[in-house]
């Protein structure tokens, strides 16, 4: 599948580390109590041996008592000795022969661990004759331990909790993993989801599929949201191309087309002077359309577009788009008319201006009653440029209003308004920071306000 | 053969119509729905180029509205998409073929020619009546081995009355396939191509097979006139 780290085998690997070390603490200070446990209880039972041995010492001023004849076996195995002046008096047949004499010590009662070349061994060293005598001044009851069956029953305990462990772990390990992989299931369903999501149909949407897992319907949700708005891109998109392909595709068949049927046969000059003549004009319309297209798509929504600002003179760009139209306007029988402030000057993209009046005569040429005028009007006030682009065309419906500067609206029936021309005069206006208005022209005519302040 | 253009940029429709016109073909123009549904109610057109992007709506709506209310006529189907489902929607609502702009005129002028020969049942791609042959493909006539020198109009009109053997054609009739909505009624410009149709036909003393019909029109026929 994919490469990078799995989740599963994370999530597994981490449950199991975790128990490992909780196993480990717990059987840890197990093992620890118990030998602290039998090692208190074996210097316990010494300390009460030595005592008993001092106490019958004390008291019959005899080293025969019955336990200095035989090692004792319980608990353990059980040494007495009895010593005095640096003598060992007597003492249980076999007892080790430590060399750390309790003798060395000071204290009544002295629990000693050593380790010999036998094994190790508990000493407990109690002074005969009462409390409060110092173990080097008088006889000394001894009794030695030996630690083999502690140190064994320890061994086992730790034999026996490891190899709970070398059990349990394992099975922890693989109790996660199928623990993960159960919790990441619906994930996984999600996955397969995602994958059977059709480009094509960028409308299905996951989110009622997976209700039950509320961390999974999260993710379902977020998911949904980005297709959605993929979906809405991608329309747009499309949209584009479509308006894209129709305003490239249209004026390029006019000429194809004329230009083919005018080669099927001989002309008269004048026709073909009429056929070169009409084409320019369309060239002239393909050519605004691909810089409005080229506008647009370099119009990243929600980017500050980058303007080349320098000092534009609108009265000269009026009259270059009215000269570039005149073809048009005189085909429909329009006469243009401007009243153009000479003195207009502004600080703008001087590109994307000639867009906006380009593209605001076309739309009032395109839509104007025939033998009606086009009005052009600029006007300079201290912080803005107005223009103003009218037609007697008929007036657009009210409903058609709102979305009439989309970026790829067309309007709906009988008026023919839009394509691209409009959007591109919003997003030009808007790139300055000014704005374009549909002015209230009464039941009659259309009026464009395009306001561009002073960069 | 009267075809209607159905196309909203007016230079494109206009320039396809003076095309089809030269080919000898009647072509009408409408620039939006609206006139399209008037132009079809007006008259009986052989053929229809759609766009399916008109100002006043959708060419496919029209198209299925035409279908289901009997329009018989092929329609074939201009568009600027080139996506699969536009092609696709057109082709379901009726369409009989498409084209995507820009399209060569030639491969119009074939398709519309094959649109038009499909629809005689069986297709008939060449006609004979007597010694007189006509191509429908290549658009030539000849009698016997005597190729015919014939105008675009002349060639139309042959078409049609081949089409039509022996049946008695009125004038209104061939200027309602023949001529487009530019046709003055009152003019003699049928009877004037059928002069010089027949002239052409009857060239080198062949027996005549275009005979006057009193008080009717016109009807082709090797069988002279009862």
């Amino acid at each position: 599948m994919s490469s990078g780290a799995s989740l599963e085998r994370g999530i597994a690997r981490r449950f199991a580390l975790t128990l490992l070390l909780l196993y480990g603490t717990v059987a840890g200070a197990v093992w620890l109590t118990s030998a602290r446990a039998r090692r208190d209880l074996a210097a316990l039972t010494l300390k009460n041996e030595a005592e008993a041995l001092a106490a019958y010492v004390a008291a019959s001023g005899r080293l025969d008592a019955p336990e200095l004849q035989a090692p004792e076996e319980e608990p353990m195995r059980i040494w007495l000795r009895v010593r005095g002046g640096g003598e060992l008096l007597a003492a249980t047949p076999g007892a080790p022969a430590l060399p750390v004499s309790s003798e060395d010590l000071t204290e009544e009662v002295v629990t000693i661990e050593m380790s010999e070349a036998g094994g190790r061994y508990l000493l407990v060293a109690h002074a005969v004759g009462g409390r409060g005598r110092r173990l080097g001044s008088g006889l000394v009851a001894e009794a030695i331990g030996s630690l083999d069956r502690v140190i064994a029953a320890e061994r086992r305990l730790g034999l026996i909790l490891g190899l709970v462990g070398l059990v349990v772990i394992p099975g922890a390990a693989l109790g996660g993993r199928l623990l993960a992989r159960r919790a990441l299931a619906p994930i996984a369903g999600l996955v397969a989801a995602i994958r059977a999501i059709d480009p094509e149909q960028p409308h299905r949407r996951l989110g009622p599929r997976h209700p039950a897992v509320e961390e999974v319907a999260i993710l379902a949700d977020a998911f949904d949201d980005l297709l959605e708005r993929l979906a809405g891109s991608l329309e747009a998109m499309r949209r584009f191309t479509a308006d894209a392909s129709h305003e490239i595709r249209n004026p390029l068949s006019v000429l194809r087309t004329g230009i083919e049927v005018t080669l099927r046969r001989e002309r008269a000059p004048e026709e073909y002077r009429r056929l070169l003549a009409e084409n320019l004009q369309e060239i002239v319309h393909l050519q605004a359309v691909l810089e409005g297209l080229l506008a647009l798509a370099r119009a990243e929504p929600g980017a500050e577009p980058r303007l080349s600002r320098s000092e534009v003179h609108l009265a000269r760009l009026v009259d270059e788009a009215i000269e570039r139209l005149a073809p048009a306007s005189r085909e429909r029988g329009l006469t243009i008319v401007s009243r153009v402030d000479e003195r207009a000057v502004v600080c703008a993209d001087e590109q994307l201006v000639r867009l906006v009046l380009f593209n605001l005569l076309d739309n009032a040429i395109k839509h104007g009653t025939p033998d009606g005028p086009v009005r052009v009007e600029v006007e300079r006030t201290s912080a803005e440029a107005r223009i103003r682009v009218a037609n007697s065309g008929p007036a657009i419906p009210p409903e058609q209003r709102p979305r009439l500067f989309d970026r790829y609206y067309r309007g709906g029936a009988g008026t023919g308004i839009g394509g691209l021309g409009l959007s591109v005069v919003r997003w030009a206006a808007e790139a300055h920071g000014g704005s374009v208005e549909l002015l209230d022209g009464g039941s009659e005519g259309v009026c464009f306000e395009v306001r561009l302040p002073d960069g | 053969m009267r075809l209607l253009v159905v196309e909203d940029e007016r230079r494109l429709a206009e320039r396809l119509a003076a095309g089809l016109r030269e080919e000898g073909f009647a072509a009408d123009v409408a620039h939006g729905l609206a006139a399209a549904r008037d132009r079809s109610l007006e008259a009986d057109y052989d053929l229809v180029l759609l766009d399916l992007r008109l100002p006043d709506g959708s060419g496919t709506d029209l198209l299925r509205e035409w279908r289901t209310e009997g329009f018989t006529a092929p329609v074939l189907v201009l568009t600027a998409q080139d996506r699969t489902e536009e092609k696709v929607a057109g082709l379901d609502a009726g369409a009989d073929d498409y084209l995507t702009k820009p399209f060569a005129f030639e491969e119009l002028l074939a398709r519309v020619r094959s649109l038009l020969r499909r629809r005689a049942t069986p297709p008939v791609e060449v006609v004979e009546v007597g010694d007189l042959r006509f191509d429908r493909t290549a658009r030539t006539a000849s009698r016997g081995s005597r190729p015919l020198d014939l105008t675009p109009k002349e060639l139309a009109l042959l078409e049609y009355f081949l089409l039509h053997p022996g049946v008695a054609l009125a004038r209104a009739t061939l200027a309602e396939h023949v001529w487009d909505a530019d046709y003055e009624a009152r003019s003699n410009v049928v009877d004037v191509i059928v002069g010089r149709l027949r002239r052409k036909l009857e060239a080198d003393g062949a027996p005549r097979l275009l005979h006057t019909v009193p008080g009717v029109g016109w009807r082709l026929s090797i069988e002279p006139p009862r």
